[in-house]
């Protein structure tokens, strides 16, 4: 998100409490905006419509779940992609890229829910079929055009986007009760307006003409970093993977091939919300102290400047970085007991009984510290730590995938909770910048040919 | 470290839950249910006081008594006891996070201050340097101004005649003119550098061998060097005892050497080098001129065995006396007989500037008076021990 930080900076600037509310809430519009619309769309249509529609449930959350591992499973690549074609200020290439990846995306996504629904083709008719996949393709356009509209310095528009869209498709979705699947239909055309919002602005913010082909240069960036497309897929399965193994095992077929397990998901998706503040703290730190810092650290680098002001900028570095750590850990660690003090009276107040309060509570447990591993591992992929974060993802899944596979039945969510905590233990136990600088300057290039080294073996050496 | 933890912060929170929480189970007062909590106050407490690690040590104690006291206590608390429980965790959380961005503003004002002082030593040595390049701009801008040509019209005055009056008359207008406290010259003779003009006893001796000092070594390839060139090349302990500075006398053949032995390190610059390399160029090809005349002299008055008449002898010990008196360079004169067999052996031991005078031949044997010039008692007994040493039937006048 480069070019928020510009826009925060500049609220930050009047040392007052309201500019300071107005820094964070833009935080948290930013960061969660089109999760909270999406949210308090789909909760409003759960309060407001009697009759349950079990398809459009199941499409809904399938559709989010799955797109988000596929984006999500793109986006780290997608996003050093993007930073180095802003690095080089390669704009047109950018826009192309966009097209290209949304094509991409769309495309796995089409594959995807084709294969799913040929499999479950007995029970759909055609048009049924239709608003499925469009609902997933369209979900997962979205979420690649968010990862570009983070490139630029303005995210409201996009705000609104998802505003009117998700308000037409709420607004449709009452006035068109009449219509066969009249839901999927009014969300498909709230996405499509979404889908025309995004696309309006990326094209007027990079002013970019008609006529550009779409560009898949970027799966190239595959070879060149292919940790991080495994970083993004491990890490999407392994959030999930917990879930997958929960339906599995307990779950319901609310309706043919869409297997859900109510109270778990609940309880997942409720816990997700404490993450929101956190999450835009880490936003608000990361785009203002850190990356001024950071930014300068690396620039005196590049420009080959004296050893004793770099180590001073690196103590600057330091410091932002274990200040951004310590208050985003304490703020999520506060949220997590004030969730677990506040589980049982709210599950009394939402009157869902049996085990969910235990879900919920583990659920707290575990996106909290998956909120922690989020922000470790976004740090140290700003430093380039890689094959270091691909070995704690892996860990991750691994973990929660087993222990998923031991616990489910017994204590549901535990997995979740456990394995997320140990990961983001030992990352914190393990995550050191102290050679930063001699990795650093290791990597640079000394600018000397390349060229092969004779060994002459000395007798007697 | 772990025992620092337990003599802080840490152990102290710890112990002040546990306190309460004992208090709390023995007497029943159930204070999470409290409309005020005592564990508020300690909570409340460190956050105001301490850093944010120290308030997470201190929410991790809240929430096991918090939840102990649930179980161990079975309380059934209601929504309100558990939004105020949770409203004044927030809170807390708040302030410590508040402290937090003070110390963190704190730390980056401190390294600030860093590169600051960083900054102005930086500047200080920037501002040296510009002083130093200013002088030398002065300077040139006297040499090449009315300097210079005052300089030249004073060595034309020089005498000729006696090369060691020129030299000492060159040495000290070059002193004067450069502002340098102790110069001396050396000639290059069979590998050692042997003192022929300076004042007083020269500090690297008067005579020496190009190892025995780096400057040297470094201004005959170079033509010119100091120990600033130095200091950072060579070990400090390696540059004890060595001049200032050093000037090559000579092109392509070494001939001598301009020793600076004293002067304000500040003059040590660029034109200095450049002045003094300049000198020295002039002082080479006079030096080549008078030497020249020099042995023509001495040719006249040189005998076949290699020793000298009276008169020049006696010539040469008047003026080695006037030196000594005007510019304390010391002399010695060796009186010692040896057997005519090995008059050759013994005279070949001498170095071209001594000047051996034979006052005396008996029978078997022959007495030579030796001037030694730029030589003190200690390098006279010096002589000796290697002349008995070698020669048998040697025998000093005073023993006679």
């Amino acid at each position: 998100m480069a070019g928020i930080g510009f826009k925060i900076r500049n609220i930050l600037k009047k040392d007052l409490l309201s500019y300071d509310i107005s820094a964070i809430l833009y935080a948290i519009l930013v960061t969660s905006g089109p999760w909270i619309i999406s949210s308090v769309y789909i909760f409003l249509l759960s309060v407001f419509l009697k009759k349950p529609d079990y398809y459009f449930s199941g499409v809904v959350i399938y559709s989010f779940i799955f797109s988000m591992i596929i984006s999500g499973g793109f986006s780290f690549l997608l996003t050093r992609y993007i930073a180095d074609l802003l690095y080089k200020r390669d704009y047109l290439l950018l826009y192309r890229t966009y097209s290209g990846s949304v094509i991409f995306i769309s495309g796995i996504s089409i594959f995807i829910s084709g294969m799913f629904y040929m499999a479950h083709s007995y029970a759909y008719t055609p048009f049924e079929i239709f608003l499925g996949m469009a609902v997933f393709t369209m979900l997962s356009a979205v979420w690649v055009q968010t990862l570009f509209v983070s490139a630029t310095e303005k995210l409201s528009p996009v705000i609104y986007g998802f505003l009117v869209g998700f308000s037409t498709s709420a607004f449709l979705s009452f006035t068109l009760k009449g219509l066969e699947n009249h839901l999927l239909v009014s969300l498909v055309i709230g996405l499509a307006i979404i889908i025309y919002f995004n696309n309006f602005f990326i094209c007027k913010y990079f002013r970019m003409k008609k006529g550009l082909k779409p560009s898949f240069e970027f799966l190239k960036a595959i070879k060149e970093y292919p940790e991080n497309l495994l970083i993004g897929f491990i890490y999407y399965f392994g959030v999930w993977v917990d879930d997958f193994v929960a339906w599995y095992m307990m779950g319901n077929e609310i309706s043919p091939g869409f297997v859900l397990l109510r109270e778990y998901d609940t309880a997942m998706f409720i816990s997700y919300l404490l993450i929101i503040p956190a999450m835009s703290l880490f936003v608000l730190q990361i785009e203002t102290d850190f990356y001024k810092e950071y930014r300068t650290f690396y620039s005196m680098l590049e420009k080959n400047f004296r050893l004793d002001l770099v180590k001073l900028q690196f103590k600057r570095l330091s410091s932002v970085m274990s200040y951004t750590i310590k208050n985003i850990f304490s703020l999520q660690f506060s949220l997590m007991i004030i969730g677990l003090i506040l589980s049982e009276p709210f599950s009394r107040f939402l009157g869902i009984g049996g085990s969910f309060l235990w879900i919920f509570r583990f659920a707290v447990v575990g996106v909290s510290a998956n909120l922690i591993f989020l922000t470790l591992m976004l740090l140290a992929l700003y430093f380039d730590f890689r094959s270091y974060v691909l070995k704690n993802v892996s860990l991750l899944f691994v973990l929660n995938f087993f222990l998923s596979i031991f616990t489910m039945k017994k204590l549901p969510g535990l997995s979740f909770a456990l394995s997320f905590s140990i990961v983001s233990f030992i990352f914190m136990l393990t995550f050191r910048i102290d050679h930063l600088l001699y990795i650093t300057y290791t990597k640079i290039s000394s600018g000397l040919e390349k060229t092969f080294v004779k060994h002459i073996k000395i007798k007697g050496a | 470290m772990i025992r620092k933890i337990f003599h802080s912060k840490f152990s102290e929170i710890i112990l002040v839950y546990l306190a309460l929480f004992i208090v709390d189970n023995i007497f029943k007062f159930n204070f999470i249910t409290l409309s005020v909590n005592p564990y508020w106050a300690v909570l409340l407490f460190y956050a105001v006081r301490s850093n944010i690690t120290t308030h997470i040590i201190s929410l991790s104690s809240f929430t096991t008594v918090f939840f102990s006291s649930v179980y161990f206590q079975n309380i059934k608390f209601t929504f309100s006891n558990a939004v105020a429980n949770s409203s004044v965790l927030a809170i807390s959380t708040l302030i410590a996070m508040i402290n937090e961005t003070r110390i963190y503003r704190i730390t980056s004002l401190e390294i600030s201050l860093s590169e600051k002082e960083k900054e102005i030593e930086n500047l200080k040595e920037e501002i040296q340097k510009q002083r130093i390049f200013i002088e030398e701009l002065k300077e040139t801008i006297f040499y090449e101004g009315e300097g210079i040509s005052n300089l030249f019209l004073k060595l034309r005055e020089l005498p000729v005649n006696d090369p060691q009056e020129f030299y000492q008359g060159f040495l000290e207008i070059i002193s004067d003119f450069f502002d340098i406290n102790k110069l001396s010259i050396y000639r290059l003779n069979r590998g050692f550098f042997r003192f022929i003009a300076g004042k007083g006893e020269p500090i690297l001796g008067f005579s020496f061998r190009i190892e025995d000092s780096v400057v040297v070594k470094r201004a005959i390839s170079e033509g010119f060097s100091s120990i600033r060139n130095l200091v950072e090349e060579a070990k400090p302990e390696s540059l004890v005892g060595e001049p200032w500075a050093a000037v090559k006398i000579g092109d392509e053949e070494v001939y001598g050497v301009m020793v600076v032995e004293d002067i304000k390190p500040s003059k040590l610059n660029k034109t200095y080098q450049k002045y003094l390399m300049s000198m020295s160029a002039w002082l080479y090809s006079t030096m080549k001129k008078l030497e020249s005349m020099q042995s023509e002299y001495i040719r006249q008055h040189k005998l076949e065995d290699g020793s000298y008449d009276e008169e020049y002898y006696k010539k040469e010990f008047a003026r080695l006396k006037i030196l000594k008196e005007k510019y304390s360079l010391p002399f010695s004169v060796l009186c010692i007989c040896v057997l005519k067999d090995d008059i050759k052996e013994f005279l070949s031991n001498f170095r071209t500037d001594d000047v051996p005078f034979k006052f005396k031949e008996e029978k078997d044997r022959v007495c030579y008076k030796i001037l030694l010039p730029m030589c003190n008692e200690k390098g006279k007994e010096r002589i000796i021990e290697r002349i008995k040493s070698r020669f048998e039937g040697v025998t000093l006048c005073e023993d006679i």
